[in-house]
């Protein structure tokens, strides 16, 4: 009984091409994972058991994501398709079949990770030749953390996840129940001091333990158990199966298994009853009929347009607040934020007690919130967008006369609202924590600049997602194309892929906040052009998918409402192009990998000056010109260079740092034969010997600006107000640069 | 006067089912009544002039403006019953009326009591306040005929609007739309001849998604006049009966079956000549006889 259940299930997804097709994506992901990410740990191969425990194990909390989208898909299938009435009258043995779903839902999991390690054991087999990085391929350094981390992981999930399908049959709560493993988990690491933190405090050997046990993903036992290894160890050990690790894998197993029977047990299998009003009995043609004509004035244009948008937006706001679902959301982002801050204030064992200061508040709010906010807005944009045809209310609506851009427009001012209601508890939240930690003074600007900084980039999301689920036109497709567009964009996946160009990066723009002192400083700035750039856009997908929606309802278009459309298209198109080329030439990107290539080029062409002899600086004069609110600053200066090598130099090799520019130069008796902006150098040839014990001195400008488009340089910030540099390191010098 | 022309019309799903195939139609004010076997294409047809659907040959002009083209003509004066409709939950009938008033464009000035005299002619006034998702069957029926009538639409379709219902409600339900077919056209689709019968001025008979026949249903009946016999036999006689005669219909009638056939002159047999009705003529055209 249970292989045919679950048989018909799997038919759901075997074979079909999308499903053959999230394997690839996995594939590729884990294929990416070896070539981009590196873990770098002195001495430990990139394939060593230790790194590969440390990098599944982490990668394996993604594993949630899958769980959650499959489990609301399988676990409430029959909702969805209202076929509950049809399947719950059947003789179907209710928790044979729950266990045949749950059992999906774990395989079909572990068969995405598994591809992903494949991927992975491709990637550094194909790189296998640089044995500097690599040790022999051993299959079971591969394997041992999948079947002792990420099966019982997975398992561990699909038992919470399916508990909450089972007992609430709500879509959010499965959804919600996601995040609320990472908060949990996060919350549990962060106040636990795990090791999984960069930042993390020591830890005493009892608290490592006690996490060793609770920790249900096995990392901090992991972390116990390989605390003390060194190098060669960490190359040739596997993760033992013995100690706190065993204690938690077992109380994992025993924990989650309890959890399914429990749910399986206590699964609801029968439609809700739902008290039917009857109407009491009536005499026919009892009421009063109404003489005819009295209604028949219809509003036409913008009066129309804006009635509709203002009854679909009540219908939408009123389903979102009035639904349990949404005071959940908000009493996790609540907790989970407030966790944050709290933590942030305590600044670990070794720091003193922070100030709950408005800008620690915002600096939190701003790390946190982008990530939540995705989720809930995906969620919700998918239920939205859907809403009229779940209901199957769409055969009434789609019959009137209304504009398909309204509706698109309604859903996303919805959207907007649940943003903007979220930053307002936030800052609400954050005024109270202010007040609890005796720090009063709030700063109300400050958080007002959170409905510009984190509004604008959530309307654009807003945006993107009613577009994404409206185009696809089918909910759970949609539901992980949204998810992969902001995977790309947004997150470090995206980046790790090679998808770092801030034009690429969708309605995102790093903002530093530096306090009392500089603000957001010059980032506001790039982070308003960038803004344009993704209003651009986000406006050409909605009228794309306005025109393709309308399209496909009406079968003719509005020729005016048309070529109203067209015109704005080719204004958007116009900021895209304007703002996009404004961005592109200010921003430089560079990754790791491009960084040492430059370097090993530098090498090739500068090496063979190591030796040749340079004259040395022995006397300075400079007059230094600061302009803080553009953000740069000019040297002028004067060298003395003394030849205090035994021979003769005949030729000059001159060194600027490449973010410097180098407006004027004068050497004495030299001219000044090429340029490498590249690498900073400049050659000079002079015209007569220079001698040893010689002098000649040297005149200069350079200059240095930076641009918000990119990151400061630290040590050479110039700021509006709290500038730091270091700038005798970007002074002019000769010779190879080692 | 509404008019509402359909002229060799074709719709093919992409699966490649043919819905409707070169039908062509003249409906006039008052009730029209499609009759139909489920899947003869009458809900196709029906979504076709609501906007709901696109055809891919063919007109539909209604008052002289081809509605294929301009979708948005036929929905500023369009009611519309659809077979299966859903509601949102948590939204009282009169907060839904009020939605969908909103989306036909109705002023405020007068929505209101608009919309309460609706629910009044529906039975549902001292319901306004209810949610609709906890309606009954024959509740959120009445419902639907009521948010058809909002804006006082030219052109009303209901589309098995009669289904599930109870005889009693079947019946208040037929006064209301006889009432309302008076003023403006309502197209009537069903596969229940009795409900076309009395209401219906004219109507049509459409399978496999063409036209068979279309007139009055007094023509029709007088044209079988004559022709209609009727026996009641014992079950396992029905085959011999199917075999050498027309049979039209077979109802069971106390457990035996009422045999109706079509002949032009006496079968013998014991048959017996009848007065015929609708169903008789619904049958003849189905099954070709004519």
């Amino acid at each position: 009984m249970f292989i045919d259940y679950f048989l018909l299930e799997v038919s759901f997804y075997f074979p079909k091409k999308w499903f053959l097709a999230l394997l690839c994506c996995f594939f590729a992901f884990g294929y990416w994972v070896s070539v981009i990410a590196s873990f770098s740990f002195a001495g430990v191969y990139a394939n060593s058991p230790f790194v590969l425990t440390y990098t599944i194990g982490l990668v394996s909390l993604l594993n949630i994501f899958t769980i959650v989208i499959f489990s609301s898909q399988i676990f409430l299938r029959e909702i969805d398709a209202r076929f509950s009435s049809l399947l719950y009258t059947t003789l179907v043995n209710k928790n044979i079949f729950q266990l045949s779903r749950f059992v999906l839902v774990f395989l079909i999991t572990a068969l995405t990770f598994l591809f992903f390690i494949l991927g992975l054991m491709f990637g550094h087999a194909s790189q296998g030749d640089e044995h500097e990085k690599f040790m022999p391929f051993r299959m079971l350094n591969y394997l041992q953390p999948y079947i002792l981390l990420v099966l019982p992981n997975i398992f561990f999930c699909t038992a919470t996840v399916s508990a909450i399908a089972w007992t609430s049959r709500s879509k959010m709560l499965v959804f919600l129940s996601g995040v609320f493993i990472y908060i949990l988990y996060f919350a549990v690491s962060l106040f636990s001091n795990s090791p999984l933190f960069a930042n993390a405090s020591p830890v005493s050997s009892e608290t490592m333990s006690r996490m060793a046990i609770v920790d249900p993903f096995g990392l901090a036992a992991f972390f116990e158990q390989c605390q003390s290894w060194s190098p060669a160890l960490k190359n040739s050990t596997l993760l033992q199966l013995k100690g706190n690790f065993l204690i938690n894998r077992i109380g994992l197993l025993v924990f989650s298994s309890a959890l399914t029977l429990l749910a399986i047990r206590r699964a609801r299998f029968h439609c809700t009853t739902k008290k039917n009003i009857k109407p009491p009995l009536q005499k026919a043609g009892n009421q009063p009929i109404l003489p005819r004509g009295q209604i028949s004035i219809s509003e036409k244009g913008w009066l129309y347009d804006w009635h509709t948008l203002y009854s679909f937006l009540k219908i939408d706001l009123r389903a979102l607040l009035k639904g349990l679902p949404f005071v959940v959301v908000i009493a996790l982002w609540l907790f989970f934020l407030g966790m944050e801050i709290y933590s942030n204030i305590d600044a670990g064992m070794r720091l003193p007690q922070r100030y709950a200061s408005t800008g620690l508040m915002v600096r939190n709010i701003i790390n946190s919130f982008p990530l939540f906010l995705l989720s809930v807005l995906s969620f919700y944009g998918m239920e939205t967008v859907w809403r009229s045809r779940s209901t199957r209310i769409y055969v009434l609506e789609d019959s009137t006369p209304v504009q398909v851009t309204v509706v698109m427009l309604a859903k996303w001012i919805s959207l907007c609202c649940i943003a903007l209601l979220l930053i307002t508890i936030s800052i609400l939240q954050c005024m109270v924590l202010q007040l609890i930690f005796q720090y009063p003074k709030i700063e109300w600007n400050l958080y007002l600049s959170l409905f510009y900084i984190l509004g604008v980039p959530s309307l654009l999301d807003a945006s993107v997602i009613i577009s994404i689920q409206t185009i696809v036109g089918l909910k759970y497709p949609a539901l992980l194309l949204t998810v992969l567009f902001f995977a790309l964009t947004n997150s470090f996946i995206g980046t790790m892929l090679g998808i770092e160009h801030p034009l690429f990066r969708f309605a995102k723009s790093p903002l530093n906040y530096s306090g009392d002192m500089n603000g957001f400083g010059a980032y506001l700035h790039a982070f308003g052009f960038k803004m344009i750039y993704w209003t651009s856009f986000s406006a050409l997908i909605a009228i794309g998918t306005t025109l393709t929606r309308q399209k496909a309802r009406s079968f003719s278009v509005n020729l005016k409402s048309h070529s109203k459309l067209k015109v704005f298209a080719v204004l958007m198109v116009a900021v895209l192009l304007i703002s996009g080329h404004f961005i592109y030439q200010r921003t430089q990107v560079g990754n790791s990998a491009a960084e040492i290539d430059w370097m090993q080029h530098y090498e090739q062409k500068y090496r063979h000056y190591q030796h040749i002899p340079q004259p040395t600086i022995v006397s300075v004069k400079t007059e230094i010109d600061l302009y803080p609110t553009s953000n740069e600053y000019i040297i002028s200066g004067l060298y003395k260079l003394v030849n205090k090598s035994a021979a003769p130099l005949d030729s000059l090799l001159l060194y600027t740092d490449p973010a410097m520019e180098l407006a004027h130069v004068n050497i004495d008796r030299a001219v000044q034969k090429a340029t490498d902006s590249t690498y900073g150098h400049h050659r000079f040839k002079l015209t007569s010997p220079f001698m040893p014990g010689d002098s000649i001195t040297m005149e200069f400008t350079i200059k240095y600006k930076w641009t918000p488009f990119n990151r400061h340089d630290p040590m050479n910030a110039i700021l509006a107000n709290g500038s730091f540099m270091r700038i005798s390191r970007y002074y002019p010098i000769f010779g190879y640069q080692q | 006067m509404n008019q509402l022309k359909i002229q060799n019309l074709s719709k093919t799903y992409p699966n490649g089912m043919k819905a409707i195939t070169g039908l062509s139609l003249h409906i006039g004010q008052g009730m029209f009544g499609l009759l139909g076997p489920n899947g003869a294409g009458k809900s196709t047809l029906m979504k076709i002039i609501a906007g709901l659907e696109q055809a891919d040959t063919g007109s539909i002009v209604l008052n002289d403006v081809n509605i294929l083209n301009e979708p948005s003509f036929i929905k500023k004066q369009l009611g519309y019953l659809p077979q299966d409709f859903g509601v949102y939950p948590h939204l009282s009938a009169y907060q839904l009326m009020h939605h969908l008033a909103v989306l036909k464009g109705i002023k405020k000035e007068g929505r209101k009591e608009h919309i309460l005299d609706l629910l009044a002619r529906v039975n549902l006034y001292e319901f306004r306040d209810k949610e609709v998702h906890n309606f009954s069957g024959g509740m959120r029926q009445r419902f639907g005929i009521a948010q058809a009538m909002l804006g006082s639409p030219q052109i009303i379709i209901v589309d098995e609007p009669t289904a599930g219902l109870d005889p009693q409600v079947r019946n208040r339900f037929n006064n209301l739309l006889s009432e309302i077919g008076e003023q403006m056209i309502v197209i009537l689709s069903t596969h229940l001849v009795e409900d076309v019968r009395s209401l219906c001025a004219q109507m049509a008979i459409i399978n496999n998604g063409s036209l068979m026949v279309n007139g009055a249903p007094n023509d029709f009946l007088k044209s079988l006049e004559g022709r209609i016999w009727a026996k009641t036999i014992d079950k396992n006689e029905l085959r011999y009966f199917n075999e050498n005669f027309h049979t039209l219909s077979a109802q069971l009638h106390g457990g035996r079956l009422d045999v109706h056939i079509y002949a032009t002159k006496s079968p013998g047999n014991g048959f017996e000549q009848i007065k015929p009705d609708l169903e008789d003529v619904y049958f003849t055209h189905l099954s070709q006889i004519v």
